[in-house]
């Protein structure tokens, strides 16, 4: 029995041991990520000193240094191809609303134009951090008889306020995303028999700030409300595109089609809610064209390719590109960008490609403002990163 | 009974009342004006402007029955008598045997009552109702299938029109007042005496719901195609009232193109143009290809317009037509007959054009 206490005891104070040991090591590795985060925020600034304790280092210090090292590389690359998304801070009182939107564009360098709105008219607005597209919707509310519009195609690049027609589409706005029903149909078909069908088609649009290119989208709707007597239905939509597809596109246009009767009092939706998802390039490896008329290698996945950068054209609207490339290569719009004196990214808005037996000519279109001076084509490939999901909620949707 | 005597031809109608006093008695006195022949076409005409819209309607539906008469097969039809309470497959067997028209198929055998004076088709709808079966008209002559189709019909002289879908829609854009339409389709077929080619030119003259809307959506045009199911109108009308039920009465006007003759068309790479029911038809290619003989056209005519397909070579030994796929017709190839020169087919070479007036009521909304 005295043996039995004996080596519970000696349990016991091993036990103790091992837990004082291993709180210490937590203690010790919060403090090791506390400064490698430390030291990822200072950027490249870092990697001249990070590279040389590398050298002298050895082990497992040596291949956290490198990893450091790795990651700082990595979220410069993605930098470059993505940069924040603007926020919006101003505090305006009976200014001119055209002087406003100036000020707005001015802050998240891009072309917003007051297109029929009247710039005379005055509003008052104060927004602190405030992301673009929602900072442009509160001025529309603000004003009261505007309405934002944004491309049907591409980021939200080149923007328009216009006076409000007899209604405005509904929308929900998410941080940098913004998402409507552009349309919404109700129908219901009798063969004269017993059977009559009703469906409700949903046209959404979804756009983005341009700081931002995702990889991918997907829309997925979990939930409406009827504005009759307030039916819910959780049937989860089939997401567009199918959940079960490889995604290969961010496509910004979701037809949905929902089968089903509204009660015989709705009018349409109290609410309808679900999320986005969307995918980000976790790293990019970028190839910059400098001189128009120079022929360039480039290794890309599934071997090399050469680009020419043939010429640059201006529109009123939009910049488009015109560059050259030897066949089987399928550029998406988000392999291409237009880079500005200042080091700006400016992302494909849509590709076309022509192909004969000896060439592909692709031509790019790009939402890069008149006065933006570029100064080279940059093709990319980006391998995508996690999911990112965003809820979205869209209220008073009438269809009938 | 003898089934014969219970039929008779051009049955006249007397007329106790004025042309517009008929008129307004709708499609009966319709029939029992167009009997006494262009004696009434001046009387019709007057009418046919006639403030009232009934009548209006109704006197431009007799003088497009009188155009019709000219249209080759197109006599007053055979009219109904005295069947009550026969022997259904006899019945139907001397109708259509005193339209000249072939039958086949099995009828249930029960007793049958048809009002009198009604000529095939009107006679048709009514023993459709009654046995619970469907006429079609098929390329081999009348056939019959199983099951009644309770769909808005309407027959009168030599053509009948069934609606089988009706669409109620509501768009909102969300800029602009939310928009809507009703949308109805619909088959038109002749007797088979007069064949039907093609429709054009389809009007809505009036559409009311139960609620007295006015459901004619300006200009009123619709639209015809051929598909494979038929002739086939497609009609858009206003939205009717939220609370309506039925679209009460619906009067359509159509231009319908009947075949006057049918006659061989050939066609080569040197002369490769061809009218086929007022419509040109071009030979594009005659080509090898995997499947055997492959003649492009750069349209075919619909069936109802042409039929009888031939690809011969100089000696003009025929080659078997396989199948058609899209505008184009494969015929086997047969080494031993060489190469095809000519393609051939037995079209409608020319047409006779004439007003078919349409009236149906209590067409049930959805």
């Amino acid at each position: 029995m005295r043996m039995l206490i004996f080596a519970w005891a000696v349990l016991l104070a091993q036990d103790a041991g091992v837990d004082e040991a291993a709180a210490r090591l937590r203690e010790s590795m919060a403090e090791s990520e506390k400064l490698s985060e430390a030291i990822l925020a200072q950027g490249p600034s870092a990697l001249g000193a990070l590279k040389r304790h590398a050298e002298s280092a050895s082990g497992a210090f040596r291949e956290h240094l490198l990893a450091l090292i790795r990651e700082i590389e990595r979220r410069e690359r993605v930098g470059r191809f993505q940069t924040t998304p603007s926020t919006i801070t101003l505090n305006a009182e009976s200014a001119p609303l055209a002087d406003v939107v100036s000020e707005i564009a001015r802050q998240a360098r891009i072309s917003v134009k007051c297109g029929t709105a009247p710039g005379k008219d005055l509003v008052g607005v104060r927004l602190d951090r405030v992301p673009l597209l929602q900072a442009l919707d509160e001025l529309c509310r603000s004003h009261g008889g505007i309405v934002l519009r944004w491309p049907r195609r591409g980021p939200a690049a080149e923007l328009t306020l216009d006076q409000a027609a007899s209604g405005k589409p509904p929308r929900a706005f998410m941080g940098p995303y913004a998402l409507e029903i552009s349309s919404a149909t109700w129908s219901q078909v009798s063969d004269f028999g017993v059977d009559v069908s009703e469906r409700i088609a949903l046209k959404f649009h979804l756009t983005w700030d341009p700081a931002l290119q995702p990889m991918f989208s997907r829309l997925v709707i979990t939930r409406w409300v009827e504005d009759g007597d307030g039916t819910v239905c959780e049937d989860v939509t089939p997401s567009l595109p199918p959940a079960d597809q490889p995604w290969t596109s961010a496509p910004q246009q979701f037809d949905v089609e929902i089968r089903r009767r509204l009660s015989l009092d709705a009018k349409g939706f109290e609410s309808i809610s679900g999320y986005i998802e969307t995918a980000f390039p976790r790293d990019v490896e970028s190839h910059r064209i400098r001189d128009p008329g120079a022929r360039r290698e480039i290794p890309v996945k599934g071997g090399k390719t050469s680009f020419t950068f043939l010429e640059l054209s201006r529109s009123n609207r939009k910049g488009s590109a015109r560059f050259e490339a030897e066949p089987d290569v399928n550029l998406r719009p988000w392999d291409v960008r237009l880079v500005d004196r200042s080091g700006k990214a400016w992302p494909g808005t849509w590709v076309r490609s022509s192909r004969d037996e000896i060439k592909s000519v692709f031509v790019a279109d790009f939402a890069v403002p008149k006065d933006v001076d570029v100064v080279e084509l940059c093709v990319s490939r980006a391998t995508p990163g996690p999911t990112v999901r965003t809820d979205w909620r869209i209220d008073r949707v009438r269809v009938r | 009974m003898r089934i014969g005597a219970i039929l008779a031809a051009g049955c006249l109608m007397g007329l106790q009342d004025s042309p517009s006093d008929a008129l307004r008695r709708g499609w009966t006195g319709v029939r029992g004006l167009i009997e006494q022949g262009e004696a009434v076409r001046p009387t019709l005409t007057a009418l046919a402007e006639d403030r009232d819209p009934d009548v209006s309607f109704y006197a431009r539906a007799a003088l497009a029955e009188l155009d019709g008469l000219g249209c080759p097969g197109a006599s007053v039809p055979v009219r109904t008598k005295a069947i009550r309470g026969v022997s259904s497959v006899d019945a139907l067997r001397e109708l259509f045997k005193a339209a000249g028209m072939k039958f086949s198929g099995d009828l249930p055998d029960r007793a049958l009552t048809i009002p009198d004076g009604l000529p095939l088709l009107e006679a048709l709808e009514e023993a459709s109702r009654a046995l619970d079966v469907e006429f079609y008209l098929a390329a081999g002559g009348w056939k019959v299938t199983p099951g009644y189709l309770h769909a808005p019909r309407f027959a009168f002289g030599r053509f009948r029109i069934r609606f089988d879908q009706i669409q109620r829609e509501a768009r909102n854009s969300f800029e602009r007042p939310i928009s809507g339409s009703c949308r109805l389709r619909a088959r038109l077929s002749g007797d088979g005496a007069a064949r039907l080619v093609s429709v054009s030119d389809v009007r809505v003259l009036e559409a009311k719901d139960d609620r007295g809307v006015d459901l004619v959506r300006k200009p009123g045009l619709g639209t015809y195609q051929f598909l494979p199911e038929g002739h086939t109108l497609f009609v858009e009308l206003s939205p009717p009232a939220p609370t309506a039920r039925v679209v009460a009465r619906l009067r359509l006007v159509v231009t319908a193109s009947l075949e006057k003759k049918r006659d061989a068309i050939w066609l080569d790479l040197r002369n490769p143009e061809g009218t086929a029911a007022g419509r040109k038809i071009r030979l594009k290619a005659i080509e090898r290809d995997a499947e055997g003989w492959r003649v492009d056209l750069d349209a075919v005519p619909a069936p109802e317009a042409a039929d009888g397909f031939a690809l011969v070579n100089e000696k003009g030994t025929a080659f078997e037509l396989i199948r058609t796929r899209s505008t184009a017709l494969i015929f086997r190839a047969d080494e031993k007959a060489g190469r095809p020169v000519r393609f051939g087919m037995r079209a409608v070479t020319e047409t006779f054009s004439r007003r078919v007036f349409l009236e149906l009521k209590d067409l049930p909304l959805p």
